[in-house]
């Protein structure tokens, strides 16, 4: 199989918000950054799987995913620092 | 003349095999090959062999077509392939295939909380985080005013977590008889799934685990 399809979603902003779920066919090569990219998702997104484990955005991500799984588009966010 | 068409395919590796070898549109299409037969053929050949059936009534009319007739044949490599195969544009005098960008269904689906079990309460949002074979019991605070994000807790968390470098950001709400903590954002989650994801990464590094 030379293409794999899997889903992007993109949490909603609010408590009430649902998240939006995009649908994408990707090959070898493409990396979670290209993907991202083209789905034109505003500010700075890395993907995390269904297990919490993050994606290497720079990584070929045909090889880290299988055929119809989900993963999880999230925003920057740091714990346990206090700010300078 | 020609008829022709628009032709795009979701097989972004049958369109490069025709891109590069015209020869193949010489090739007679077969009429009434056995479909199932050929469709257990997953080689490439064989796929742009299908792609050009699909189009026969087209194909037939005037072969063998020329490489300079498919001229307009672009495939750009950083392109997702995806798409439907639009036949409507029957007036072209040449038949252009071409891949698409990629195709981003949009649609309503649970979010990680969701799928990580996490549930209402009220207005809070309770469950667990996740770290390696580990889970600590926590909630989030909800709140709809941008003024007031929303609140991370996690109630008994490793030692290793508030013994360490960034404990002091660990702030014990314990007042209820709960051994509960409100965990600090330097950098504040936009979203619930962005916050506990990120507090599932600190926790798992600081457990070493993955």
């Amino acid at each position: 199989m030379n293409s794999k399809n899997i889903t992007i979603v993109k949490p909603g902003a609010g408590e009430n918000a649902l998240s939006e779920a995009y649908d994408i066919t990707i090959q070898p090569g493409h990396t979670g950054k290209q993907v991202v990219e083209q789905l034109k998702l505003k500010g700075e997104y890395s993907l995390t799987k269904g297990d919490g484990k993050p994606v290497d955005m720079l990584a070929d991500l045909f090889p880290l995913v299988e055929n119809g799984e989900k993963l999880f588009a999230t925003t920057p966010a740091t714990v346990g620092r206090l700010a300078a | 003349m020609i008829r022709g068409m628009t032709a795009v395919s979701d097989d972004f590796d049958a369109l490069e095999y025709l891109k590069t070898h015209p020869d193949w549109f010489k090739k007679p299409v077969l009429i009434g090959m056995n479909q199932n037969k050929d469709s257990e053929d997953d080689s490439i050949q064989a796929r742009a062999d299908r792609f050009l059936r699909r189009h026969r009534p087209v194909i037939n009319i005037q072969p063998p077509i020329t490489i300079r007739q498919f001229r307009h044949i672009e495939v750009p490599n950083n392109w997702l392939p995806s798409g439907k195969v639009n036949q409507r544009q029957n007036t072209a005098s040449s038949i252009v295939l071409k891949a698409v960008r990629p195709y981003a269904r949009r649609s309503r689906t649970s979010s990680y909380w969701e799928d990580s079990g996490w549930e209402h309460r009220g207005t809070n949002l309770i469950g667990y985080y996740k770290a390696g074979d580990n889970s600590y019991r926590g909630a989030v605070e909800l709140t709809d005013s941008s003024y007031r994000p929303m609140k991370f807790y996690i109630y008994d968390p490793p030692s290793v977590i508030l013994d360490g470098p960034h404990g002091a950001c660990y702030h014990w709400q314990g007042l209820s008889g709960l051994n509960k903590y409100w965990i600090h954002f330097s950098e504040g989650p936009a979203n619930i799934d962005s916050g506990i994801i990120q507090i599932e990464r600190s926790l798992s590094e600081a457990l070493g685990v993955e």
